[in-house]
C-alpha cells in the first residue's frame, strides 16, 4: 500500500467514528437540544474527515475542490438548520400568533 | 461485499416504505419519506445510473420535503392508522403478478445488452457525446415533448383551482432572521451556479435539463421561502412565456423540421438545435416547479385571506 | 481498496438505519427533523464513498446536491409546524 492509501484509510476510519458518535448521540441523548449538539459537532467533523480521506485518492485537483465544496455546503446547511430548529423550539410561535402571518 | 450492501439497501427500502404506510403521524411519515428518497438515491447509485441518482437527490432533498411540509401545514386532522386488510381476492392476483415478474427477471439472459449498442452506434449522428441526453432529446424526443406538455397542464390545473394568482400575495415572512437572509445570500448564487453546471454537463456527462431545472426551481423556492420579493417583480408576461418555453421550443422544432423533411422532429443533425431545446426546457421545468410549489396550500396563505 | 470504501459506505448506511429508531420514537417533530438532518449529512458521506468505490465521479454531484438542498426542508418545517409538548401533539394544525 502506498502512503496515500494508508492516510486515506486512516482519515475515513476517523470520519466513521465521528458518524457513529453522532448516531449514538442522536439515539442516547435525553433531550432535543443535546441531540442538536450531537448532530452539529460529530457530523461536520465526520464528513470533514471522510472528505479529507477521499482527497488523498481523488486523483485530480478539481475533484478535490468539489469534495471540499461539498463539505463546506454541508457545514453551512447543517449548522444553519440546527440554528433554525433550536430557535424554533426556544421561541415557539404562540397559538394565534400566526394569524397575521408575522409570527414564524 | 457488493451483495451484502445491495441486500441491506433493498431490505431497508422495503422496511421504510412499510413504515411509511403504517406511520401513525403525518410528520413521522414525511421524515421517513425523506429518508426513503435518500436510500433510493443510494440504490440508483449502486445500479450505476448516476443520472437518476442526481435527479432523485435534487427532487428528494429540495422540493419533495417543502411540498410535503406545506401539505402538512394545510392539513388539520391527525392521521388515521391505515388498516391492513388483505383480501384473498386481491392477494392471489398480486402473488401471480409478483411470480410473473420474478420469472421475467430470471428469463433475462446473462449477457443482455439492451438497446445500449444501438444507441451507441447512432450517437455520432446527433453530435452529442452522452447517450442518455441523446435518447431524451433526440431519439425519443416525442416522449420528452409530451412530458413537458403534461407538466404544463399540471401547472395550468393548479393555477386554475388556487384562489390567487398574485405571486406577491403568497410571500412569506422571513423565518428566523438574521440567519435566514444570510443563508439565502450565500446559497442562492451557488444554487444557480450548480443548476447551470448540471445543465452544461448534460451534453457529455450525467446531468441535463431535468436535474438543472430542479436545482433552479429550488433556488426560486428558496427565495420564496425567505420572503424575498424578487420573484413577484418578474413581469407576468415573461412568467407565462418561460412557463411555455420548453413545450414551445419543441413545437417550433417540429414545425421547422417540416421544411427539411416530411416528418416532424427530424431536425438537421446539429448540436445547437438540441442544446437550444434543452436550455429552453430547463427554464420551463424550473418555472413550472416553482409555480407548483407556490400553488401549494400552505397554512399561511389561508390565514391571510388572500 | 475499493472494497474498503464500500465497507465504509455500508457502515454509514447501518448508521442511518440505527438512527431511524429516533424517527420512530419521536417524541416531538423537532427530534425527527434533527434525525433527518443527520441522515442528510450521512447520506452525503455515503454517496462520496460510493463515488470512490464504484469509480464513477459524477455521483459526487448527487452528494453536492444533497449538501446544498437539505436546508430547504428545514425552512419549510419551521414555517409549517409549531413546537408543542408531546401530549397535545395531535391537536389541530400540527
Amino acid at each position: 500500500m502506498k502512503i496515500y492509501e494508508i492516510l486515506s484509510v486512516f482519515f475515513c476510519l476517523s470520519g466513521g467514528i465521528f458518524f457513529l458518535a453522532g448516531t449514538l448521540g442522536l439515539i442516547r441523548f435525553p433531550d432535543t437540544y443535546s441531540r442538536l449538539h450531537a448532530l452539529t459537532k460529530a457530523d461536520n467533523l465526520g464528513l470533514g474527515f471522510i472528505v479529507l480521506g477521499l482527497i488523498f485518492v481523488a486523483g485530480s485537483i478539481p475533484e478535490s475542490i468539489k469534495l471540499v465544496l461539498t463539505w463546506l455546503l454541508a457545514m453551512i446547511g447543517s449548522s444553519s438548520a440546527c440554528y433554525f430548529i433550536g430557535n424554533h423550539m426556544y421561541h415557539p410561535p404562540k397559538a394565534g400568533e400566526n394569524e397575521d402571518g408575522s409570527g414564524i | 461485499m457488493d451483495l451484502v450492501f445491495d441486500l441491506i439497501i433493498g431490505l431497508s427500502l422495503a422496511g421504510v416504505s412499510w413504515r411509511i404506510v403504517r406511520a401513525r403521524e403525518h410528520f413521522q411519515a414525511i421524515v421517513l419519506f425523506i429518508t426513503f428518497g435518500l436510500l433510493l438515491s443510494l440504490a440508483w447509485t449502486r445500479l450505476k445510473s448516476p443520472d437518476i441518482a442526481i435527479a432523485e437527490a435534487a427532487v428528494g432533498a429540495g422540493l419533495a420535503g417543502v411540498l410535503l411540509m406545506d401539505t402538512l401545514g394545510a392539513l388539520s386532522s391527525p392521521r388515521e392508522r391505515a388498516k391492513v386488510v388483505i383480501s384473498l381476492k386481491l392477494l392471489i392476483p398480486c402473488l401471480f403478478l409478483a411470480g410473473l415478474m420474478a420469472y421475467s427477471i430470471l428469463y433475462i439472459p446473462e449477457d443482455f445488452q439492451g438497446l445500449g449498442i444501438v444507441v451507441r452506434e447512432a450517437l455520432p449522428q446527433t453530435h452529442l457525446e452522452y447517450p442518455i441526453t441523446a435518447v431524451l432529446l433526440d431519439f425519443r424526443g416525442y416522449d420528452t415533448w409530451l412530458e413537458l406538455g403534461v407538466l404544463l397542464v399540471a401547472v395550468l390545473g393548479v393555477l386554475c383551482i388556487r384562489r390567487t394568482d398574485n405571486i406577491k400575495g403568497t410571500m412569506l415572512p422571513a423565518p428566523a432572521e438574521p440567519v435566514g437572509s444570510w443563508i439565502v445570500k450565500l446559497l442562492l448564487p451557488l444554487m444557480v451556479l450548480i443548476g447551470g453546471y448540471l445543465l452544461w454537463l448534460g451534453a457529455f456527462a450525467p446531468g441535463g435539463a431535468f436535474q438543472g431545472g430542479v436545482v433552479l426551481a429550488s433556488a426560486g423556492v428558496m427565495l420564496w421561502q425567505s420572503g424575498h420579493p424578487s420573484l413577484g417583480l418578474m413581469p407576468r408576461l415573461w412568467w407565462k412565456i418561460l412557463l411555455c418555453s420548453g413545450f414551445l421550443s419543441f413545437l417550433i422544432l417540429a414545425f421547422s423540421s417540416l421544411f427539411y423533411t416530411d416528418q416532424l422532429l427530424t431536425h438537421p443533425a446539429t448540436k445547437t438545435w438540441i442544446l437550444g431545446v434543452e436550455y429552453a426546457a430547463t427554464l420551463s421545468i424550473a418555472l413550472c416547479l416553482i409555480s407548483l410549489v407556490l400553488g401549494s396550500p400552505a397554512r399561511n396563505h389561508e390565514n391571510k385571506g388572500v | 481498496m475499493n472494497n474498503f470504501f464500500l465497507a465504509m459506505a455500508l457502515f454509514l448506511v447501518l448508521n442511518i438505519l440505527a438512527g431511524l429508531w429516533r424517527v420512530l420514537k419521536g417524541p416531538n417533530p423537532a427530534d425527527r427533523m434533527v434525525a433527518a438532518q443527520l441522515f442528510g449529512t450521512t447520506g452525503v458521506a455515503t454517496l462520496l464513498l460510493l463515488a470512490q468505490a464504484l469509480e464513477s465521479p459524477f455521483i459526487r454531484n448527487a452528494a453536492l446536491l444533497f449538501a446544498l438542498l437539505t436546508v430547504m426542508t428545514v425552512l419549510a418545517f419551521i414555517r409549517n409546524t409549531s413546537y408543542r409538548l408531546p401530549e397535545d401533539e395531535h391537536n389541530e394544525n400540527l
